[in-house]
């Protein structure tokens, strides 16, 4: 449906005021109404995102796993100027934590957030998250009806000592429809949302699968089985 | 000072307010017409028992491709909720909760073949059987607008304003549920749901819209067959 306003009918109608312009008491009463409208017209779109992930329904990998969720995680924001759309920022806030948690309750049979690694954690290696990129898609660019959004995470494999291992960049997407939402902030939220998800579902799936994370398993499972040969050697003695 | 206010004779543009009112009441209460066609495929049977449950799933696909609307999928399950006695309808995004991670975009099943390979995941076939799910039902399709025509042209002056013109547009509607059996893992069968209507809107100082509900009146059809499907009846046929 495409409703057009002829632009000449205002400006007939205009012209028949005795005075050639708009009353003192109507301008006075559109003035905020044109604020209004020149304000959404350049305003920044802020999606702030909250989350209540669920826990991955698979069978936790037999590890105890630190998960190092840095500071520049948490307050991760993107920021993006579209020309002619205006100005994005989508913050993640709390979403990376909330993510990690309900993840690492799903895929390890023990896990812990930390920032750093420390000496006294007694875990069996480290899994070290970071957001390499993110992008997103408004439907007036694709001339679709999707929000779109891309995150890339790295997930970073460390051992026992807080060394390196091996890295999986893993895309994740989510979209979402504008008509189910009343604005850009609200589907753009949704649709950062479902990429989160779908980070967490192919992360659970995948995991233990994947020759990015193959090496540190194997690591882990060497060191699990040395601590519990050492652990039973010590009961011996005893 | 109520009553003294309502014996006061109405002014001439409180009989307009009151005229507009009235039209745009009776505009509410216009729809357009609507045609419809309804398809089922049964391939085996069905039935359903109490604590038994089901869920209406959209189609979900990867970058730009079109997908059911959200809109829809909750029609069809509150209809099947309000329609059904016995049948319990999980609402999708609790049911996507519940199975995490099995269920999403990238990760739900594409053929009914492939659901035995998913119910063998000790702790997805444990939840599914904890929420009592017996039949999985896919939707597919979306409403597009196929044609518009007509322009309205409304002016503002000091004096009042109004529209003055005539738009017309068709809607068209295709949807299709395939069922699958949790208990075997196979298609039960397809639901098709077609429906097609033009709108209109006169404008004469306002617009009336004359609306063909062509997504809701295809909602509606797919569930009444849809739950006649699952109770094994042909009364909705």
């Amino acid at each position: 449906m495409k409703l057009s306003q002829r632009p000449d009918s205002s400006n007939h109608e205009l012209a028949c005021l005795p005075s050639g312009r708009l009353p003192r008491h109507l301008l006075r009463s559109l003035l905020p109404l044109l604020v209004v409208m020149l304000a959404s017209g350049c305003g920044t779109v802020q999606v702030q995102l909250q989350s209540d992930f669920p826990v991955p329904l698979v069978e936790p990998l037999p590890l105890s796993v630190g998960i190092l969720v840095p500071e520049e995680l948490l307050g991760f924001t993107h920021s993006e100027e579209i020309p002619g759309l205006g100005d994005y920022a989508i913050g993640l806030g709390q979403v990376p934590a909330d993510l990690l948690q309900r993840m690492g309750t799903g895929v390890f049979r023990q896990h812990q957030l930390q920032q750093a690694v420390t000496a006294e954690d007694a875990v069996d290696g480290y899994l070290l998250t970071s957001i390499e990129e993110v992008q997103f898609a408004l439907p007036k660019q694709t001339r679709s009806d999707y929000y779109e959004v891309w995150i890339r995470f790295r997930f970073e494999f460390l051992d026992q000592n807080g060394a390196s291992v091996s890295q999986w960049l893993l895309s994740s997407y989510g979209k979402a429809n504008k008509g189910d939402y009343r604005g850009a902030e609200g589907a753009l939220q949704a649709a950062a949302l479902l990429a989160c998800r779908d980070v967490m579902a192919s992360f659970s799936l995948n995991l233990a699968s994947h020759p990015s994370a193959q090496q540190w398993l194997a690591n882990m499972a060497t060191t699990q089985s040395a601590a519990d040969t050492a652990d039973a050697a010590q009961e011996n003695a005893q | 000072m109520k009553t003294i206010a309502s014996l006061r004779p109405m002014s001439f543009n409180q009989r307009i307010l009151q005229g507009m009112g009235a039209i745009s009441l009776a505009a509410m209460l216009l729809s357009g017409c609507v045609n419809s066609t309804l398809q089922e495929v049964r391939e085996r049977e069905t039935g359903i028992v109490a604590g038994q449950s089901v869920v209406i799933i959209g189609k979900s696909s990867r970058p730009s491709a079109a997908e059911t609307e959200l809109e829809f999928i909750n029609c069809v399950a509150d209809d099947l909720a309000r329609g059904g006695e016995e049948l319990a309808v999980i609402p999708v995004e609790q049911f996507r909760d519940l199975t995490f991670p099995w269920f999403e975009p990238r990760t739900a099943p594409d053929k009914a073949s492939q659901l035995s390979a998913l119910l063998a995941q000790p702790k997805l076939a444990a939840q599914l059987e904890a929420v009592g799910l017996r039949y999985l039902v896919w939707v597919d399709g979306r409403t597009n607008r196929t044609s518009s025509a007509g322009s309205i042209g409304c002016s503002v002056g000091p004096g009042g304003g109004g529209c003055f013109g005539f738009l017309t547009w068709d809607d068209d509607a295709s949807y299709e549920a395939t069922i699958w059996d949790t208990e075997d893992g196979q298609t039960a069968g397809r639901i098709s749901s077609d429906a097609a209507g033009t709108s209109y809107m006169p404008a004469f100082v306002i617009p009336i819209p004359i609306v063909a509900r062509v997504q809701n009146n295809a909602c509606k059809s797919l569930s009444k067959q849809l739950l006649s499907f699952l109770a094994n009846s042909d009364d909705a046929t």
